[in-house]
């Protein structure tokens, strides 16, 4: 009798643990359901824009490589949503081919990109960017230089090799305004100097670039790092691989209620 | 019978918790990684890299007995193995030898003489950048060649000559006054 009642009470623990389970996918899932609705509103799209061609290659003339050549720029939009009274920010559309992919860089050499970052904001804040380096070889980041500029007031933030810059952030502060919005515009500008040497011959560098903001206390100190999402390069495969784990799991669960389904008939015969 | 049923109840509900955490993990996983930097800007430098003969010799030692009046004519080839067009010029170094005073020596490139002199003037420092641009992949078919000049009669005997044949080369682009350092 005992041990019945033990095994009975297993079961039914399963049951409530499966049935939490459930209900945190289910959530889980209508969020990034909603999620993906937003990307998709047509607002987003037409806040958008990314001019795509900024691979250069041995094959393209040198009449490319000059300085706010405007014909030759990517013009990239981050586009942010406040919900309620939080800050929040999103990814926006994108074009194909956004970030810097620079062959057969040699000495004297200038490669840009504008970025407008569009905050939705109530309150004051700080925007910060930062640079990763996430592979290196010959030493590349200590003669890449990177520059960057706020266009809106002409500012140079950084002006210096890539070495110096990783890791530190550069921040921008944003007032807030009767608009509850505030679009910075950032000039990236990455070069080599004519005098760079023969030993950075066929040398590689990669790079992250990101935008956070945080947010300033009374004290003056900033907390937390919310994420300012770029846009999502592997979207695509991410929301192939949700589907897949969406259906698989609709599946799973069907069975589950239709096999319990199955067996309280056979119990009411 | 029944404890067989139980445990097949209790391995399924096991499986489907396992599973519906995995899948919640991952669904999870997405929701906050679907927001994601700018990821992989890349930057790679290019090359700038000649090819001179293979580094063989021009001529051998002992190759030819010069006497006044002749002329010997080598075939040599410049190639361009880097990822962009550049500028070249050629001279000889760590010349020795007392023919060096006697020999007119010229390099030149199909019917245009691009250096003549003797071979202690062809210096790195004397000789100007050659009016051409050599392409990625391209190569030149250069000739350079040695004149005994008769009025010296006998006195090259006795005497030899060796050098160096070099080549410098830098990238055109960015560099419109073609210089070399």
């Amino acid at each position: 009798m005992k041990t019945t009642k033990y095994k009975t009470r297993d079961y039914s623990y399963l049951n409530i643990v499966i049935i939490f389970l459930s209900v945190l996918i289910v959530l889980s899932l209508s969020g990034l359901a909603a999620y993906y609705v937003y990307l998709h509103l047509p607002t987003q799209t037409q806040e958008i824009a990314a001019v795509i061609n900024n691979k250069i290659s041995k094959e393209d003339s040198e009449s490319k490589f000059t300085i706010d050549d405007s014909s030759n720029e990517t013009d990239y939009h981050i586009v942010d949503k406040e919900y309620d009274s939080s800050l929040e920010l999103s990814i926006g559309k994108h074009g194909e081919k956004y970030r810097f992919e620079v062959n057969n860089m040699l000495p004297g050499d200038i490669v840009t990109r504008r970025f407008y970052i569009t905050v939705n904001h109530d309150i004051d804040l700080e925007l910060f960017f930062k640079t990763e380096i996430i592979d290196l070889n010959k030493n590349l980041d200590e003669v890449l230089y990177i520059k960057v500029v706020h266009l809106e007031t002409g500012n140079v933030l950084c002006d210096a090799p890539i070495s110096k810059v990783n890791g530190r952030e550069i921040s921008l502060s944003l007032k807030k305004n009767t608009e509850k919005k505030t679009v910075a515009s950032y000039l990236i500008k990455m070069y080599l100097d004519t005098s760079v040497g023969n030993e950075y011959q066929g040398a590689t560098l990669k790079t992250d670039f990101k935008w956070y903001i945080k947010e300033e206390n009374s004290d003056g100190h900033f907390q937390g790092e919310q994420g300012l999402i770029p846009p999502n390069t592997g979207a695509i495969s991410e929301t192939f691989f949700c589907m897949i784990v969406v259906i698989v799991l609709i599946v799973l669960l069907l069975l589950l209620l239709f096999g319990n389904h199955r067996k309280r008939e056979k119990q009411d015969e | 019978m029944n404890k067989l049923k139980t445990r097949k109840k209790l391995t399924v509900s096991i499986i489907t918790i396992i599973f519906l955490s995995i899948s919640l993990f991952i669904i999870t996983f997405a929701l906050a990684h679907s927001i994601v930097s700018m990821d992989d800007n890349i930057f790679h430098t290019g090359r700038i890299k000649v090819n001179l003969n293979d580094g063989k010799p021009v001529i051998e030692e002992n190759e030819f007995i010069f006497e006044p009046g002749m002329t010997v004519e080598k075939d040599f080839f410049f190639e361009n193995q880097g990822t962009w067009s550049v500028y070249y010029k050629l001279y000889l170094d760590n010349v020795e030898g007392k023919l060096a005073d006697v020999l007119d020596i010229s390099i030149s490139s199909g019917n245009t003489i691009l250096y003549k002199g003797k071979a202690k003037s062809l210096t790195r420092k004397n000789n100007r950048v050659v009016d051409d641009v050599l392409k990625p992949n391209e190569r030149r078919l250069l000739k350079i060649s040695f004149h005994y000049p008769k009025e010296f009669d006998n006195d090259g005997q006795l005497r030899s000559l060796s050098f160096d044949l070099k080549a410098d080369a830098v990238q055109t682009k960015n560099n419109p006054s073609k210089l070399f350092d």
